[in-house]
C-alpha cells in the first residue's frame, strides 16, 4: 500500500517524523511525504530515509507572490487552475490513501482530494479541533462534512475521540493511536540537581505558563528552593516576561527560547522534576520524553498525561488551573525521598516503553490503513 | 467643555507641537474630546501623526468642522516606501533647509546614532525642519522613542505622557528618552513611581488622569432587567493585559456560591485572546452564564455598563483604565484588580473594590458581597457616579493640561 502523507511544514514536526520512521520499519506500507510550507514546488530533500517521495506542492502564497510581482503563469491564475495543476501533482505521485496530518488541513483540502477519487484518512491532535472549531460555526458544520467524507479517522488521545464525537456525532472509524516516542530519549544522562524544575511547549496560553508563574510565586513566598526553566518560544513571552517581572521571579524562572535535541537532553539531564501545566492539551509528547529520560513528572489533568501514566504511581497530577494545588505538589515532589523519586520516575518509563512503542505505533497504524479505504461520496 | 473660560481666555501664541502615533480610533475616544480642548486653549497646536487620519471616530463625537479644525495644518510621517518618487518632498525639503538638515544629522551622529539613522531621522520627520517650536509634546513614550529628540528639537521644551505599557513592560528602554524630557506626564500615582524609580526627578512629574466621556443623559437612567439575576460586564479588548481568565474564574466560584443565582456576564471587546475565552469559558462550564458580544458601538457599551449591575476588570497590567471610569460615571461599582492605576481609579471600599491581581478568589467574594448587598452596590454606585462627575470630568482634565503646558511654557510659575 502506498500512503502519502500531507503534512504542513517542511521538515515536518519531530512526532511525524517518528511515526515515519516506524512505519517504515516495522511495516511493508511505502509512505510519501507532501508538503505546503516549503521554500519550493517539486522534489525535496527526503528528511527521513525510506520516504518513497518528498515534494513541495504547489502553493497559493507562492503564486499570489509570482502574480504581485506581475509575472502571469497561464496555469495557475486562478483557484480552478490551481486546483487543477494541484490535483495533477499529487495523481503523478499514485497513492492508493491520503493522509492528513492535521483535521485543518483535512478541512481545507478534502474538496479535491475527494474529486480525485483517492480515499483520505486523517489525524487530530488536539489544537486542530479545540482551537480551530471554536473559531466559527461555519468551521464545525465543514469538519463534519470531512469526518463523514473520511475513510478513517486517527485521535491521538480518547479524550480527542470524545470530543470528536461531542462535535460532530460519533462513528465506528475513529481509531486512537498514540504518538510514537523516540528510543533515545531513554539515553538522557541523568545529573539531577535538587530543586532544578524543566517545563517544555510553545509559549502559548493552552501550556497554562500562567499558572504556573503563579505556583512559583507561591513557592517562592513559602521559601521553597528550585529554579525553573521553560524552553520553548511562542506568542506568550511579553506576558510570561511581564509576570516574571510582576511578580520578582527572575532569580528562579528563566525563559530559555526554543532549543534543539542536544540542548533539550542536557537541560533534562540535570531536571529533577519535570512538570507541565496545560490547560488544553492533544496529546503531551514532551512527558512522555520526560518520562523515556527517566525524570519524576507532575502534570495538571488537561494535560491528559493519565491517558498513558497512571496518577501518583507514576506521576503526581495537579488539577488544571490551580496555582496553590501545582504549588503543593511541586513543593511535595521536591522534598519527596529519593528513592521513592526514582521509583515513580522508572515505573513511568517502564509504561512508556510499551504504550508509546515505536512498533506498536507502527502495527497499529498498518491495521487502520488496511482496514477498508473506500470514497465516501 | 462649558467651564473652559480660563484657558479660552489664555489663547498662547505659543507654537505647540503634539506627537501622537495614530489618530484616535474606537479603541481610545476620550483622545479625540483631549485634542480638541487644548485646541480652544492652544489654537497654534499642530499634529504630528504617524499616518494619514480616518476622521470617523472623531467626526461623531465632536463633529466633522471641529475635527477639521483640531487636524488642521496636521503633519504626517514619512513612510518608508519602494516608490523612489515618494522621496522626492522629504529631499526637496532637506535641500530647502540645507543648514538645519546638517544641523539636526551632525546631532544625531553626537548622540550616537549610525549615519543610515541619522538619515533616517531626517526623512523620518522632514515634515519638521526648519520649523520650530515652543512645546513639543509626546502623547506616549513608545512613541517618543522613535525620535532623536534632542537633534530635532534642541530648543523646544519636552513633555511626554507615561501610560502603561512602557514602564510596565520594558522600563530601563525608556531611560535615554526620560533623560531628554522637560517634564512627564502620568495617568496616576502608580506611574509616577515607576518613573522615580527610572531616577526621573519627582517635581517634574505630573499626574493628569484621564477623564470619564461624557454621556448621553437618556442612557443615565437604570434599564431593569431580570429578578434574581445579576448582570456583571467587561468592556475591554480580548488581550492578556486584562486578566480574563481571573475573570472567569471569578465568575465560576461565584456561581459555586450563588447556585440559585442566575449570573449573565457580558464580555464586550475582541481580540487575540478570544479563542482562550472560549476555551476557558467551555472549560468552567460558563457558557450560560458568559456572553461574548465582539465589538459593539460606545453607545452600545453603555447601554450594556449601565444595564448591569457590577462592572468587573481584574487586569494584570494596566494604564488607568478609561471603561473602569466609564463604569463608574454610568453609577456602577466596580471591582477592580489592583493593576497599575486602578487602585487611583477606584477607590477601595468607597466606589466599589480593589482585589490583588491575579487573585480570583478574592474577586469572587467581592462579587459575592455585591451580589448579596443591593443597598451597598447602589451606595457604591451613587459614590462612584459622584467621584466621577466632581473628579474626573474633561474640564479638569483640560484645565491640568492646560496648566503643565503653561508651566513647561514658563507662563506661569
Amino acid at each position: 500500500m502506498h500512503v502519502l502523507e500531507i503534512l504542513n511544514a517542511y521538515p515536518g514536526e519531530t512526532f511525524i517524523q517518528e511515526h515515519a520512521k516506524a512505519v517504515i520499519q516495522y511495516t511493508d506500507i511505502k509512505l510519501s511525504w507532501a508538503f505546503w510550507q516549503t521554500s519550493r514546488t517539486g522534489a525535496l530533500p527526503k528528511p527521513i530515509t525510506g520516504l518513497k517521495n518528498c515534494v513541495g506542492l504547489i502553493n497559493p502564497n507562492r503564486i499570489s507572490k509570482v502574480k504581485k510581482a506581475g509575472i502571469r503563469l497561464a496555469h495557475l491564475n486562478d483557484k480552478d487552475s490551481y486546483v487543477k495543476a494541484l490535483k495533477r501533482q499529487v495523481k503523478a505521485l499514485k497513492p492508493d490513501v491520503i493522509h492528513f496530518h492535521f483535521a485543518t488541513l483535512a478541512v481545507q483540502h478534502y474538496r479535491w482530494v475527494e474529486e480525485l477519487g483517492i480515499p483520505f484518512t486523517f489525524s487530530i491532535r488536539g489544537s486542530d479541533i479545540r482551537t480551530e472549531t471554536t473559531r466559527s460555526d461555519a468551521t464545525i458544520e465543514t469538519l463534519k462534512m470531512v469526518v463523514h467524507k473520511a475513510s478513517r479517522i486517527h485521535t491521538v488521545c480518547d479524550h480527542l475521540q470524545d470530543e470528536l464525537f461531542e462535535i460532530a456525532g460519533k462513528n465506528n472509524k475513529t481509531t486512537t493511536i498514540r504518538t510514537a516516542i523516540a528510543s533515545h530519549w531513554r539515553n538522557v544522562e541523568r545529573k539531577p540537581e535538587l530543586g532544578n524544575m524543566v517545563s517544555i511547549g510553545r509559549l502559548h496560553w493552552s501550556k497554562g505558563y500562567a499558572d504556573l508563574l503563579l505556583a512559583c510565586d507561591e513557592m517562592k513566598k513559602k521559601e521553597v528552593s528550585f529554579k525553573l526553566t521553560i524552553i520553548g518560544e511562542g506568542e506568550q513571552r511579553p506576558l510570561l516576561e511581564y509576570m516574571i517581572r510582576d511578580l520578582n521571579l527572575a532569580d528562579v524562572v528563566e525563559l530559555v527560547g526554543k532549543q534543539d535535541v542536544t540542548s533539550i537532553k542536557s537541560y533534562l539531564s540535570w531536571a529533577d522534576i519535570f512538570v507541565l501545566s496545560s490547560i488544553a492539551e492533544g496529546f503531551p509528547n514532551v512527558v512522555a520524553e520526560a518520562a523515556l529520560a527517566g525524570i519524576p513528572i507532575v502534570a495538571s489533568s488537561g494535560s491528559f498525561v493519565s491517558e498513558v501514566l497512571s496518577s501518583e504511581s507514576e506521576f503526581l497530577i495537579v488539577p488544571t488551573g490551580s496555582p496553590g494545588e501545582m504549588a503543593n505538589r511541586l513543593s511535595e515532589l521536591l522534598d519527596m525521598d529519593i528513592g521513592k523519586k526514582n521509583a515513580m520516575a522508572n515505573r513511568a518509563r517502564e509504561q512508556t516503553l510499551v504504550e508509546l512503542a515505536p512498533d506498536r505505533h507502527a502495527t497499529l497504524f498498518e491495521k487502520f490503513w488496511s482496514k477498508k479505504c473506500t470514497v465516501n461520496r | 467643555m462649558e467651564n473652559l473660560e480660563s484657558c479660552r481666555e489664555f489663547k498662547s501664541r505659543n507654537k505647540i507641537l503634539i506627537i501622537i502615533s495614530s489618530w484616535p480610533s474606537k479603541e481610545h475616544p476620550y483622545l479625540v474630546y483631549l485634542f480638541s480642548g487644548l485646541k480652544e486653549c492652544f489654537p497654534s497646536i499642530r499634529l504630528f501623526l504617524f499616518k494619514r487620519v480616518d476622521t470617523q471616530v472623531a467626526d461623531k463625537l465632536i463633529g466633522v468642522e471641529r475635527t477639521r479644525q483640531v487636524l488642521e495644518g496636521a503633519l504626517y510621517r514619512f513612510a518608508f516606501t519602494s516608490n523612489p518618487f515618494k522621496y522626492f518632498a522629504p529631499l526637496l525639503k532637506i535641500a530647502s533647509h540645507p543648514l538645519e538638515a546638517i544641523r539636526i544629522y551632525n546631532s544625531c551622529l553626537a548622540n550616537g546614532l549610525s549615519k543610515k539613522k541619522a538619515i533616517g531621522q531626517l526623512l523620518y520627520g522632514y515634515q519638521i525642519i526648519g520649523k520650530t517650536f515652543d512645546l513639543v509634546y509626546i502623547n506616549a513614550l513608545q512613541t517618543g522613542r522613535h525620535f532623536a529628540i534632542s537633534s530635532i528639537f534642541p530648543n523646544s521644551t519636552i513633555i511626554a505622557s507615561s501610560r502603561g505599557q512602557d514602564f510596565d513592560w520594558n522600563p530601563e528602554r525608556y531611560d535615554s528618552l526620560l533623560s531628554k524630557l522637560d517634564y512627564l506626564h502620568a495617568l496616576g500615582t502608580h506611574l509616577q513611581n515607576r518613573a522615580m524609580e527610572r531616577k526621573f526627578p519627582i517635581e517634574r512629574i505630573t499626574i493628569i488622569p484621564p477623564a470619564a466621556l461624557p454621556t448621553s443623559n437618556s442612557i443615565n437612567s437604570k434599564i431593569v432587567h431580570e429578578a434574581n439575576t445579576i448582570q456583571i460586564v467587561t468592556a475591554a479588548r480580548l488581550i492578556w493585559t486584562k486578566g480574563y481568565v481571573y475573570s472567569l474564574r471569578a465568575i465560576s466560584l461565584l456561581k459555586e456560591m450563588l447556585p440559585l443565582l442566575k449570573i449573565r456576564y457580558n464580555i464586550l471587546g475582541d481580540g487575540a485572546d478570544l479563542e482562550l475565552l472560549k476555551f476557558e469559558i467551555n472549560r468552567l462550564g460558563l457558557e450560560e452564564e458568559v456572553v461574548l458580544r465582539g465589538w459593539v458601538t460606545q453607545t452600545e457599551v453603555n447601554e450594556c455598563i449601565s444595564s448591569s449591575d457590577i462592572y468587573l476588570l481584574l487586569s494584570i497590567e494596566e494604564g488607568f483604565n478609561n471603561s473602569v471610569m466609564q463604569a463608574q460615571s454610568l453609577g456602577l461599582p466596580c471591582v477592580v484588580s489592583d493593576a497599575g492605576g486602578l487602585p487611583d481609579n477606584v477607590l477601595n471600599e468607597v466606589t466599589g473594590f480593589v482585589v490583588p491581581r491575579y487573585n480570583a478568589r478574592m474577586a469572587a467574594d467581592r462579587l459575592y458581597q455585591l451580589t448579596v448587598a443591593k443597598e451597598k452596590r447602589e451606595e457604591m454606585g451613587q459614590n462612584a457616579r459622584r467621584r466621577m462627575t466632581q473628579d474626573f470630568n474633561l474640564t479638569i482634565q483640560i484645565k491640568k493640561y492646560s496648566t503643565l503646558f503653561k508651566k513647561a511654557l514658563k507662563v506661569i510659575e
